[in-house]
């Protein structure tokens, strides 16, 4: 007989049949899943071409826990980032760590943490925990330690080489401090407790054209800030980005308009890498943060670092 | 798959010595793939019999003979996967290890083919394997024997031998470079994922072969000085050192403790200074005195270089640490004069002799030992250098004078100085020191005769505005400025104390121009002081002795040259303070306008090198390296391009001294392999001084030409060989010579002099 589709009922039987079978070879769940064990979250430092959009695993951190503030060298061929051994270290003594972009040849140069590369990537700035507390430069095979400034936190190196920036209280107030290292002076960004902030977070970071610095700050009234300040000509603040706590301190310049940072998002809390425009002076409409395209989906991503040529930025993501 | 099969198939695979030997093995289905008669010689390589039934036959049951060629050719293995089988493949390879059993050590092939499985085994994650290569291959200590003919090769480019590429080490040189550089290499690996106390055993059989049970083997890296530092001690490393800190580690230094007694090696210097290592890491200061004391009667007894150098290094770990400097000073004392003494039998290029004795010198001088101190600097003074070209030079020779001078003057054993120096070297060390009060308290008095130049005599300038005719300040040194646009020239104001000036330097914001100069009586350079002047003449200022200072590109330092308190290229701040010594050996610095790099010349073998100190990455690289330099002599006042990629000097390709020499005025790029260009040249002397134009494309000189009977200021072109153009609107009947360009990128300041009689 036929049904009004021009179909046998013995066809319907073969679907029937058919979607039976199917059910089979469906992926199972329920008590079948409860014997397979929920494998571990794994760890990865990964690469995004900013042009293609398309993010590719560089390599896995196996005995690595605590892993952040990767940093690319200037040639794209090394990464230092700071970690603890697993099971070793307690997460506040992290080791400033080197290794290639496959992950091959991985060193540990020692206690320090948010290394930074410079230009040509013979040297590293870094900084360290009590009882050397400080910002530190070092060889880029970590030996011959020079302490810049014993009060100095979170140095960053700006793309030209100049300088090396970190944050430090001047006068009871967060501050920048620049170290011009080819005339050998410090010099405060703001000065005389004029920053109008409680405290900046670590890994802020440089313009492409070494004039800006742009950080997390905790603004008026505890609220959080991503802003830009120029280092030069007077402290020019301006503020791209209102938020609260969800914001992370990481964050890298994408280009000259756009910059990145980590948000923890969603019932989930998991990080996201976001990106804010800095060519606005007030945060409005328009400006709310967008994830940044081409990161890892279903995975936490965080800890954002640009290369020289502002084509690939690099980040750690954790597999869910 | 049989083990033993993948022992053949790795073999034959992976250690690639394709001799004509033939290998047997069994086919996964019984089919070889292709069978027939053995093709010339055959012999088993494991006990290199060429006969029938020996390791062979006991190995496989079903065999069939096949050539080497089919595993060259055919890389895959059938259906046997390589990427699944890797690990299989890589012990398999241990397998091929010499056993410990076998007493005689390797060759360097197979310790070579060991450290490859040790690398390969990191790559892939293990561990185990690349300790166990490491630990078979060198159970019977280092290799002695290689298998390569020892000639070594001359590499041949075209028709014409290369000797621009090094002659490659001999095999048996290399390896004990390799081995050590290998397995610090492979620490960080340990570190993350291997066991300490594997890392441990792994290399106690390194340095303590068993099959070695009466000697230690150290395996430390030679100790190369840097040439552009000589006198720094260059970082070194050892395998010993690594096994001490990973017995710390694993908790095994007690057994490490053991395993040295149990092999007597009290009276060999490897073993002392093991003793020392493990000595020094737990402070047990009974075992330090104990094994210094035997290890310097060692020394006194006759000892190779790199033990010499080991002991050095271990010295040096002693002083770094702070904790023992007497016995700092003893090792480093005696390594310092044993090396020194091996240099005079055979000096060796890069002899760490220099710094090792500096190194005593100044560590007995800080423990009051003068009388010590004194005799390490007379040693210094003999140490023989292995250069390129020759084994001393004069600039070396006086370099060395400088060294010790130095270190003697500051510390105002003046009577020691000139115990070492010599009476005439003594007194001109004197003369250039004396004014800065470098001598000390101690000074003794000078002698009669000799001139001691005034470093307080005021200096005064005549502001333009001042001077009511040109005429009367016609023999006085003028510092005038030229609008190259509009072709007039302007004079700023003149100085009439000085009988000398030059190496004019304009100030980043255009304000002031910095200058070296001599009053009369006084010696250019070595009594030259720099002075900063204010443009429109109405201050003038002292910066002491120096001379060609160069601005940086905010003008708030400047780095120049100086006799003292020390000879060499020194930095300071604008206003005189915080001067640090950047080279002893330079001479004749320019600051880059982008501010990273100063280039400065360095007398090298008899010839003139330009180097360049990267501010930014800390490191000095040369210009030329080697036979790239096709300079004899080279003259200071360099002068950086607008973008600071190139420089341009005076040069000669002849010796120094040599009369009515060709000077060439030259561009050379700072990085790359490009050689220099030539924009000019010409017989007989003229400034040395040359200027980029803002632009670019042009450099400013002062050539003596014949139309003009004296230096004048001309433009030359610095892509080609090119008449020079003269600069019109500068002052005429006068030498013009030394220019600079103010910020506005159209106005050269210059100095201009009256014309040599």
């Amino acid at each position: 007989m036929n049904n009004v589709h021009g179909m046998t009922d013995t066809s319907t039987s073969h679907r029937v049949w058919i979607g039976f079978l199917s059910l089979l070879f469906l992926p199972v769940s329920g008590d079948a899943q409860e014997t397979q064990p929920t494998p571990p979250s794994q760890l990865w430092m990964c690469s995004l071409d900013l042009q293609t959009g398309i993010s590719t695993k560089l390599f896995e951190f196996t005995h690595l826990e605590s892993v952040g503030s990767p940093r690319l060298s200037g040639d794209g061929e090394r990464i230092a980032f700071e970690a603890t051994l697993h099971g070793t270290q307690a997460a506040s003594d992290s080791h400033v760590w080197v290794c290639n972009t496959n992950g091959s040849e991985m060193r540990d140069l020692g206690p320090g943490a948010m290394p930074t590369w410079s230009p040509r990537g013979k040297r590293i700035a870094f900084c360290k925990r009590s009882p050397e507390h400080g910002v530190w430069v070092m060889q880029a095979d970590g030996s011959h330690q020079q302490l810049i400034d014993e009060a100095g936190w979170c140095a960053r190196w700006s793309p030209d080489g100049n300088m090396i920036a970190y944050t430090r209280r001047v006068n009871e107030a967060a501050d920048f401090v620049i170290f011009n290292l080819v005339e050998d002076e410090f010099f405060p960004v703001f000065g005389d407790g004029r920053s109008g902030y409680s405290s900046f977070y670590w890994n802020f970071v440089w313009s492409p054209d070494s004039k800006r610095l742009c950080f997390k700050g905790n603004g008026p009234d505890s609220e959080i800030h991503v802003a830009s300040v120029a280092v030069h000509n007077g402290p020019d603040v301006q503020v791209h980005y209102r938020g609260d706590d969800t914001i992370r301190a990481d964050l890298a310049w994408v280009d000259n308009n756009i910059v990145a940072f980590t948000r923890t998002t969603g019932e989930d809390k998991r990080n996201q890498l976001m990106t804010v425009r800095t060519g606005v002076q007030q945060p409005a409409v328009g400006n709310a943060p967008l994830p940044l395209a081409g990161q890892l989906q279903n995975h936490a991503n965080r800890s954002p670092a640009v290369s020289r040529d502002g084509r690939i930025l690099i980040y750690i993501s954790r597999s869910r | 798959m049989e083990a033993t099969k993948l022992r053949f198939l790795s073999e034959c695979y992976e250690f690639g010595s394709f001799n004509r030997s033939h290998v047997t093995m069994s086919a996964k289905s019984g089919r070889a793939p292709f069978s027939g008669p053995p093709k010339g010689i055959r012999s088993c390589r494991f006990c290199r019999r060429s006969e029938p039934g020996c390791c062979v036959d006991r190995l496989s049951t079903r065999t069939t003979v096949v050539d080497n060629t089919y595993f060259k050719r055919r890389r895959s293995l059938g259906t046997f996967q390589r990427m699944r089988s890797f690990p299989l493949i890589l012990a398999g390879l241990c397998c091929c290890l010499p056993e410990q059993s076998v007493a005689a050590p390797p060759t360097v092939e197979q310790v070579n083919s060991a450290l490859d499985v040790a690398v390969m085994a990191a790559k892939n994650g293990l561990p185990r394997l690349s300790l166990e290569a490491l630990q078979k291959s060198l159970g019977n200590g280092p290799p002695t024997v290689s298998t390569v003919p020892p000639d070594t090769k001359i590499v041949y480019q075209g028709a014409r031998v290369n000797t621009s590429i090094p002659v490659p080490k001999p095999p048996l040189e290399a390896i004990r470079d390799r081995i050590p550089d290998t397995i610090f290499g492979l620490s960080a690996f340990w570190k993350q994922s291997a066991q300490a106390e594997d890392v441990y055993l792994a290399l106690r059989d390194v340095v303590l072969p068993p099959g070695r049970r009466t000697e230690a083997f150290l395996y430390s890296l030679p100790m190369k000085v840097s040439r552009l530092q000589p006198n720094r001690m260059p970082p070194t490393e050892s395998v010993a050192q690594a096994l001490v800190v990973w017995a710390k580690q694993a908790d095994q230094v007690n057994d490490l403790h053991r395993h040295l007694e149990e092999r007597n090696l009290k009276d060999s210097p490897e073993g002392i200074l093991l003793v020392l290592l493990i000595a020094l890491e737990v402070r047990d200061q009974a075992a330090i005195d104990e094994q210094s004391a035997r290890l310097l009667q060692l020394l006194e007894g006759g000892t190779n270089r790199r033990t010499a150098e080991m002991v050095a290094f271990v010295g040096m770990n002693f002083q770094r640490a702070g904790h023992f400097p007497n016995v700092a000073a003893e090792l480093l004392h005696h390594a310092g004069l044993t090396i020194a003494g091996l240099d005079l039998l055979e000096p060796e290029e890069d002899s760490p002799a220099r710094a090792v004795l500096l190194s005593a010198a100044r560590s007995r001088f800080a423990l009051g030992q003068r009388a010590a101190a004194v005799e390490l600097l007379k040693q210094y003074l003999t140490v023989k250098v292995e250069g390129k070209y020759s084994t001393s030079s004069p600039g070396l020779d006086s370099q060395k004078l400088e060294t010790v001078g130095r270190e003697l003057y500051r510390r105002g054993m003046v009577g020691a100085a000139r115990e070492v120096l010599g009476q005439v070297n003594a007194d001109a060390f004197e003369r250039r020191y004396r004014a800065q009060g470098l001598l000390g308290q101690s000074t003794s008095p000078s002698i009669p005769g000799t001139v001691a130049p005034s470093a307080t005599r005021p200096a005064t300038l005549w502001a333009a505005d001042d001077i009511e005719s040109r005429p009367a300040v016609a023999n006085q040194i003028w510092f005038c400025s030229l609008d190259t646009e509009t072709h007039i020239s302007k004079l700023h104001f003149t100085l009439p104390d000085f009988q000398n000036a030059a190496s004019l330097a304009v100030s980043p914001d255009g304000s002031e121009i910095a200058f070296d100069a001599t009053f009369p009586g006084e010696a250019m350079t070595s009594d030259s002081q720099i002075f900063i002047a204010a443009l429109d003449g109405t201050a003038i200022r002292s910066m002491g002795r120096g001379t060609m200072p160069s601005w940086s590109p905010e003008g708030k330092r400047l780095v120049c040259s100086r006799y003292s308190p020390s000879k060499g290229v020194w930095i300071m701040r604008a206003a005189g303070a915080d001067a640090q010594l950047l080279d002893e050996s330079g001479w004749s610095a320019r600051w880059s306008p982008d501010g990273r790099l100063i280039v400065y010349t360095r007398q090298q073998h008899g010839r003139s090198d330009p180097v360049v100190y990267d501010i930014v990455e800390d490191e000095f690289f040369s210009v030329f390296d080697g036979e790239r330099n096709p300079f004899q002599q080279i003259s200071g006042n360099f002068s950086w391009s607008p973008d600071s990629t190139q420089v341009a000097f005076k040069a000669t390709t002849s010796p120094a001294g040599t009369n009515n020499a060709e000077s060439q005025i030259a561009t050379a790029f700072i990085f790359g392999t490009a050689r220099p260009s030539v924009a000019y040249q010409q017989q007989g002397y003229f400034t040395a001084a040359v200027e980029w134009t803002p632009s670019g494309r042009r450099i400013v000189c002062s050539p003596d030409l014949p139309l003009y009977g004296t230096e004048r200021l001309h433009y030359l072109e610095t892509h080609r060989l090119a008449e020079p153009v003269y600069i019109q609107g500068q002052e005429a009947d006068r030498r013009n010579t030394s220019a600079s360009w103010l910020p506005d990128g159209k106005t050269l300041v210059y100095m201009s002099r009256p014309v040599r009689k």
